[in-house]
């Protein structure tokens, strides 16, 4: 039978389903995958109808065996690997297309719906969003649905039956799974080590930049966090959420950061003073160890996590899902009063070779300036009386890349003025650092009990801290002195309306809007509420819900009674499903009356024959009985209606002959059919 | 199916399958006498529907079991609920499995006699009087099963088990069952009935047979001439069980009148079949050898007689008369005649 590859229509009615749920699982995955195994998987779905449609042959073994071989290696090409949720996709979608190169029963259908499965875990694995609910139960309902056909020994059930079973089995196993999802004790995992993800680049800023890295996030309307206010909130100027510290001076165009270690054991970030903000924030993945916080965060609650000495702080591991900490922030706080000779030549180190003008410039300025705070304004001046312009399109900017900025080009993103407002004042000999991170964010306004702001990559920004004696470190961000309006409103007032496209001006529009923030507080329900259902959560909504002490004990007596309630809903209501129909009115009706007799009609006796047997039986009563049996068959099969005569009828016999009522206790039987208990010894 | 002449190994079953097999019919017999014969028609009540993952739904199981680990693993919330939605289904399923079964209302209703050697047919009846249909519902003996069906609400289905047979003699049938795996083929429910009913196995026709043997004088019938002389004597009225190649069908074509043409010697000849006239090593054999004769004679349009020891069915012809003879010699205990 191995060699026998020609199909025999067999599958004609079931594989319809197989390659329609197969291929719903696959959609979510298209964007994601290589070209190659979406047109793959395309053809073999194909061919694999044509097969059946014509009765051709399958696909050679070799062939088969073939293209296993070359899929496998070169999803290894492709990927550089087979582990993580990427290479796994694309491995299953090779298995699938394959296999279905090699169906011919029923039953191998079945291989195919895991395969589905499986696909369907690896989207909910790679992107778990809010619209994957609804494809998960899509897809689930076209498996179910083929399922049940892969399973069928005849022909496929009719498309609308199948339908319905499918829906029916889902809708029956939902509250079964929301039990379950509730209260399945979650625990802290992992209990073994999650493949990392290879090539899983994430938008966001690197610890790293260049003239134009920034400028790239400005068209990002991914999120970066979401964040809190417990009080009100702090005026937008305010809201620098510092993340990464550059100082060092690679060359004359990038900054970077230093490697992360903890340096600041026994001793408190920063002092308190003044008022603290206090807030919390819940980071989207960004594969980076630093977190984000407002300037001078005293302490912060998530577990494994350090601050550096320039009050970075930062994970001991990647940030590779979800993270949510509460912190609270000083904003009036000092930081570094006292600066060590070393690290004031460290922070007003630069490259000898690079950017020779700048430094000439600085130099020059510095001498024609009194102290420090003086020489500032000067710079700031400088910015703002020399026609510089925000942009997001700045030109390209060769190996001295300040230069070329502060006196020719004069446009630039945020970096542009950070890197070179940085420049100038190392030239000055003031200790000067970049500091990246996001300013500012917009305020979801929807839910006003839980008003939260919306912190996306287009927030990204770069500014400055200079070193003053007395003062220590202090923020200076030159693009307030360019364009003030990014500081107060956000990216999208401050530079010119035509640098966006279309789609995002009208994301902006005011009904858009709206929608968008509807869709974000979604997301950050889901976010918190689904995503974020782990140990605390549970525990907490457990709590909410009345539950005192909610221990894994007891979620687990709760959720067998639950299961063991709703399982015993479904039998009754599968019991009633398939209860036996009720007998029409006029039988029921004329069964009373055989039982008024008091003798018993044989199971499929003929009325008439009945009627003869009972007016033998009971001469008095002959002509009622011949009535009545005339008034059944009327009602039963001439479909005449005349059951309120029969009713009336035998209502009136069974009063005009009382006797014959009272033999009946004696005489009529259980009915005759033959139960298995009655069987029973 | 417990039956004296029924399945015969052909190959040694491993031992693990003796042993299922030595437990499944310990099993069955302490059902048996728990529960008794059932009625015909018997109603499934659904305490009697057993209930067990099949192996696709052990693999589905072993599937939900790995993600529910890669589900703590990863703590996603979404692959949980995948899994939750899978393991809810199988419950589902498993409810709608054994309600499927429960309530069918099942009767065996006959089979047709058969050669031993041929497969004998088991015809069963399977009612709903539900308001919802079943499907995919079939019934088994031993390892044989027919094909499924599906039964409608107020419906009926007919279901046909072919067994095989390997000698004469009477097939009872104890024990059937009832099983499905509608709806996701992740569980089987099945019932077991108990029945005492049986049919019959005619012996296997003898492949080579010595001719006929013909009447004793000693029935004071003349012995007619040899075979060969079949003239043609004239028409009469067509009687059941006349062979077809003595029908005249150029009359029927023109009349209407379906007519038997006569051959002399016809009405006249008269076999005797005696198990002491046939030649075999054992009685089985010489059963086939009457049972060729039985077959040859109805044929050649003989009146015929079958003498079985005490067993004596006098002369005569057609379906009717072949049919007691065969079953005659189903049902003969050679043992009594001494005819070893």
């Amino acid at each position: 039978m191995a060699t026998d590859r020609r199909s025999d229509g067999r599958l004609l009615d079931t594989l319809p389903w197989t390659l329609g749920a197969l291929g719903l699982a696959l959609v979510p995955h298209v964007g994601a995958l290589p070209l190659w195994i979406v047109l793959l998987a395309i053809l073999c779905g194909v061919w694999r109808w044509i097969v059946e449609r014509r009765r051709t042959r399958l696909p050679w073994r070799g062939l088969r065996f073939g293209l296993a071989f070359g899929g496998f290696l070169a999803v290894i090409f492709t990927y550089g690997g087979i582990n993580g949720v990427g290479p796994g996709t694309a491995l299953l979608v090779i298995m699938a297309s394959l296999k279905l190169l090699e169906t011919r029963t029923r039953r191998d259908q079945f291989v195919l719906m895991f395969i589905a499965v499986f696909l369907v875990l690896a989207a909910l694995l790679r992107e778990p969003a809010p619209w994957t609910l609804p494809y998960l139960f899509a897809a689930l309902f076209a498996i179910v649905a083929a399922w049940l056909n892969a399973g069928r020994g005849g022909n496929a059930l009719p498309p609308m039956l199948a339908a319905r079973s499918a829906g029916r089995l889902l809708a029956q196993a939902l509250p079964l799974m929301l039990v379950f999802w509730i209260l399945f004790p979650r625990v802290p995992g992992p209990f073994w080590a999650i493949p990392t993800e290879q090539g899983g680049a994430v938008t966001g800023l690197s610890d790293r930049m260049s003239p134009g890295d920034i400028t790239r996030l400005g068209r990002s309307n991914a999120l970066a966090f979401r964040v809190w206010f417990d009080d009100d909130p702090p005026p937008p100027a305010r809201r620098y959420w510092r993340g990464i510290v550059m100082d060092r001076v690679i060359d004359g165009r990038t900054w970077a950061a230093r490697p992360l270690r903890y340096e600041m054991l026994g001793r408190d970030p920063v002092e308190p003073r003044g008022e603290p903000v206090r807030y919390r924030i819940r980071l989207a993945p960004t594969n980076q160890r630093y977190l984000f916080m407002l300037e001078r965060v005293a302490d912060w609650s998530a577990p494994g996590t350090f601050v550096t000495s320039r009050l970075e702080v930062a994970s001991t591991a990647p940030v590779d899902d979800w993270l949510t900490y509460e912190a609270r922030s000083y904003p009036e706080a000092r930081a570094d009063l006292r600066l060590s000779d070393e690290a004031r030549s460290d922070y007003t180190a630069l490259p000898e070779n690079a950017n020779p003008r700048t430094r000439e410039y600085a130099r020059r300025l510095r001498t024609g300036s009194g102290d420090e705070r003086d020489y500032i304004r000067r710079v700031l001046a400088y910015y703002r009386q020399n026609s510089f312009s925000y942009t997001l399109t700045p030109s390209r900017l060769g190996r001295d890349a300040v230069d070329e900025f502060l006196f020719t080009s004069r446009a630039g993103f945020c970096e542009h003025y950070a890197t070179s407002f940085a420049t100038l004042m190392r030239a000055a000999g003031i200790p000067a650092r970049v500091v990246a991170g996001y300013q500012g964010g917009e305020l979801n306004p929807i839910d006003p009990d839980e008003a939260y702001y919306i912190v996306r990559q287009s927030d990204a920004h770069a500014w400055t801290e200079v070193w003053l004696d007395g003062e220590g470190w202090r923020r200076v961000d030159p693009t307030a002195a360019v364009a003030p309006d990014r500081i107060r409103s956000g990216l999208y007032d401050a530079v010119e309306e035509t640098e966006f496209g279309v789609a995002d001006r009208l994301l902006r529009s005011s009904t858009m809007e709206t929608l968008r923030f509807y869709w974000d507080l979604t997301n950050a329900r889901w976010d918190e509420w689904v995503l974020g259902y782990g140990p605390a959560t549970q525990r907490d909504f457990l709590r909410w819900l009345g539950m005192d002490e909610p221990g894994w004990r007891r979620m687990l007596v709760w959720l067998t009674a639950l299961l063991a309630v709703l399982l015993a809903a479904l039998s009754g209501w599968l019991a009633w499903r398939h209860r036996r129909p009720r007998a029409d009115r006029a039988a029921r009706l004329y069964r009373r009356f055989t039982e008024a007799t008091g003798l018993q009609r044989a199971a499929g006796e003929p009325p008439l024959d009945y009627a003869e047997r009972a007016a033998d039986a009971l001469p008095a009563a002959a002509g009622e009985i011949r009535r009545i049996t005339a008034l059944y068959l009327d009602s039963r099969y001439a479909g005449m209606g005349r059951e309120d005569e029969l009713a009336a009828a035998v209502r009136g016999f069974a009063v005009k002959y009382p006797v014959l009522r009272l033999r009946r206790r004696g005489t009529t039987g259980r009915r005759p059919r033959g139960r298995a208990g009655s069987a029973r010894r | 199916m417990s039956s004296t002449p029924s399945l015969s190994p052909e190959r040694t079953p491993p031992v693990w399958r003796r042993a299922g097999a030595l437990i499944a019919g310990r099993a069955a017999r302490w059902a048996r006498r728990r529960q008794g014969v059932d009625p015909v028609p018997v109603e499934l009540a659904s305490r009697r529907i057993y209930i067990l993952p099949t192996g696709v739904g052990i693999t589905y199981a072993l599937m939900v079991f790995a993600m529910l680990l890669g589900s703590m693993n990863y703590n996603n919330s979404m692959a949980f609920a995948l899994t939750f939605l899978l393991a809810a289904l199988g419950l589902v399923a498993m409810h709608h499995c054994q309600r499927n079964v429960a309530g069918l209302i099942v009767a065996f209703t006959g089979a047709e006699p058969v050669f031993a050697g041929d497969p004998v047919r088991l015809r069963f009846a399977l009612h709903n009087e539900g308001v919802a249909p079943r499907f995919d519902i079939l019934v088994y003996v031993g390892e044989s099963a027919s094909s499924r069906v599906d039964v409608p609400s107020g419906g009926h289905a007919l279901c046909v088990a072919s067994l095989p047979t390997t000698r004469r003699g009477r097939l009872r049938l104890t024990r059937y069952g009832v099983r499905s795996t509608h709806p996701l083929t992740l569980f089987r429910a099945w019932a077991w009935i108990h029945a005492d009913v049986s049919c019959l196995v005619w012996p296997r026709p003898a492949q080579e047979a010595p001719p006929l043997p013909f009447s004793a004088p000693s029935h004071g019938r003349r012995r007619t001439a040899a075979a060969g002389d079949d003239d043609f004597a004239g028409l009469r009225d067509f009687q059941d069980g006349d062979p077809p190649r003595h029908l005249a069908w150029k009359t029927y074509a023109r009349s209407g009148e379906l007519k038997t043409k006569r051959f002399s010697g016809t009405d006249a000849r008269l076999a005797w079949l005696d198990i002491r006239d046939a030649q075999g090593s054992d009685l089985e054999e010489r059963l086939s050898v009457v049972c060729r004769w039985v077959l040859d004679a109805e044929r050649a349009g003989l009146r015929y007689g079958l003498r079985l020891g005490r067993t004596i069915i006098q002369p005569s012809r057609g379906n009717a008369h072949r049919a007691r003879c065969l079953d005659a010699l189903a049902e003969f205990e050679g043992g009594r005649t001494g005819g070893h």
